[in-house]
């Protein structure tokens, strides 16, 4: 064989192996999906007994999914039956319906609530999963306000397709897990868990979605709306 | 994909033997569903070795051995520079595949010889501090494979078939597989080729039982198209150069992946 031919492979030779050892870690710059501008009402109220009061609240959240302070103006559909103040204060006078509409640059959410002889709060809201991409993830989920804190609950019926680093973001978007709150790393690829969530970190109503999602490789695997 | 010699047996005390580099960094996935969808741009490295040896004129022995495997995968960071997630790379010895080639039918027009392949769970499939990023599938699977071929053009050029059954175990699903290549030697010192390859899951596993974490594993389907082209610098020794893409495929990175090689006979 010829020196130069020589030279030649043996410097081809190096150059493969460096290729693969110094192959580097880059970086990827995402552009982070907008979602609508939210309001949500925290706290769902299906009836209000006539003659007490109720405090209401509401998050605002902007298009990057992050939450705001905001002076949200409160409305009632039936003041004579459902009053409310400007700081979200309501009050039932009579038997009847109302619907309460909190309103902020555009962004609305509403609720409907009967004048009764007893206040009833909602305190649990469910939902169901479907697979996104093509990937399995299907049953029922729960997330119930409870001893002080939130706990979001997937029934015995909940499997999904094994996949690298997924976790559980409750989300205002049903794609993407801009604004998102990260509720843990996947207990179980089925079955039956539970994911406790500090009142700090969200409340019952502020986040309409429950997403499976693929963290390292920014894929969804699987979402959730509730229903109610 | 151990089908260098198609349907010839390599004779008695003969060999081939490669040293390759393949690489593949995309940051596109073809998902289940077949369609491309954005990942975080991942990258594989494998540096291999092929070899290829008769022990008769009909039987031999041929391994493949990633002996050195590396998987990246970049950081994600939003426009204002925060760090969505980390990044991670892993390195480690490959999953190697042991094979055995019999020659069925040969010194006809059309030669026919069976292999059996053992694929070597040697890699890692949970690796780097993420646990996602794979070497190999974690799976011990053996594979039974029937290869015709015929020359043409007086032998200068071939034509080579494969089909085969790829039968895994915990849970992933087996595979059906053929290939086709037709290639030509272009004077003395160039031979080119191209090659098509399928797998193609049987979908008897379960998605929700592998214990791979990983989502290249399980499943994986795809037809690819490679040229080839091989430069002879003497006789028995020759660097080759190819690029394979997907023509269509489930749960494999969507971008083409580039192999370099030494390669020289016995």
């Amino acid at each position: 064989m010829k020196s130069s031919e020589n030279v030649m492979i043996k410097h081809g030779l190096l150059g493969l192996m460096l290729l693969s050892i110094s192959s580097c870690i880059g970086t990827d710059v995402v552009d982070v999906e907008l979602v609508d501008e939210r309001l949500a009402i925290d706290t769902r109220l299906t009836s209000l007994a006539v003659g007490e009061s109720y405090q209401f609240m509401a998050d605002y959240f902007n298009n990057m999914g992050e939450e705001e302070m905001a002076t949200v103006n409160w409305s009632s559909s039936n003041e004579g039956v459902i009053s409310i103040s400007a700081e979200g204060l309501a009050e039932a006078h009579m038997l009847g319906e109302a619907t309460i509409t909190a309103e902020y640059l555009g962004a609305e959410d509403m609720v409907t609530i009967s004048a009764s002889d007893q206040t009833v709060e909602m305190t649990a809201r469910t939902g169901s999963f479907m697979g996104a991409n093509n990937y399995s993830v299907n049953g029922d989920f729960n997330l119930l306000e409870e001893n002080g804190q939130l706990l979001l609950t997937f029934e015995s019926n909940f499997q999904a397709s094994t996949g690298p680093g997924l976790f559980i973001f409750l989300s205002n978007s049903p794609n993407s897990i801009t604004g998102a709150l990260e509720v843990g790393a996947i207990q179980a690829s089925r079955g039956e868990q539970v994911y406790p969530i500090s009142l700090a970190n969200a409340g019952l109503n502020t986040y309409d979605y429950v997403l499976v999602w693929c963290k390292p490789f920014g894929v969804l695997f699987g979402r959730g709306r509730f229903d109610n | 994909m151990t089908w260098a010699g198609g349907g010839w047996p390599i004779p008695k005390g003969k060999g081939y033997f490669k040293l390759s580099e393949y690489f593949i960094r995309s940051n596109g996935y073809f998902a289940p569903s077949g369609d491309v969808i954005d990942i975080a741009t991942a990258g594989i490295y494998i540096t291999s070795l092929y070899g290829e040896y008769g022990i008769t004129d009909r039987f031999g022995v041929i391994a493949y051995v990633p002996f050195f495997s590396r998987a990246t995968l970049n950081e994600q960071v939003d426009r204002n520079g925060n760090v969505l997630a980390q990044g991670d790379a892993v390195n480690s010895f490959g999953d190697t595949d042991i094979s055995f080639k019999y020659g069925l039918i040969t010194n006809k027009p059309i030669v026919v010889s069976a292999t059996l392949t053992f694929g070597l769970p040697l890699g890692n499939d949970q690796g780097g501090e993420t646990g996602v990023l794979q070497t190999g599938d974690g799976e011990f699977n053996t594979m039974i494979a029937l290869e015709a071929s015929r020359g043409i053009n007086g032998g200068k050029g071939w034509i080579n078939t494969l089909v085969g059954y790829n039968n895994r175990i915990n849970n992933f699903s087996d595979e059906f597989r053929w290939g086709l290549e037709i290639g030509h030697k272009f004077g003395k010192k160039w031979s080119g080729g191209i090659k098509f390859y399928s797998v193609n899951s049987l979908n008897n596993g379960s998605d929700f039982e592998t214990p791979s974490n990983g989502i290249f594993s399980n499943n994986i389907e795809y037809l690819s198209f490679t040229p080839e082209v091989n430069y002879f610098i003497k006789e028995n020794l020759g660097i080759s150069a190819s690029i394979g893409g997907a023509l269509s495929a489930k749960r494999v990175l969507a971008s083409p992946g580039y192999s370099l090689g030494v390669f020289m006979t016995l």
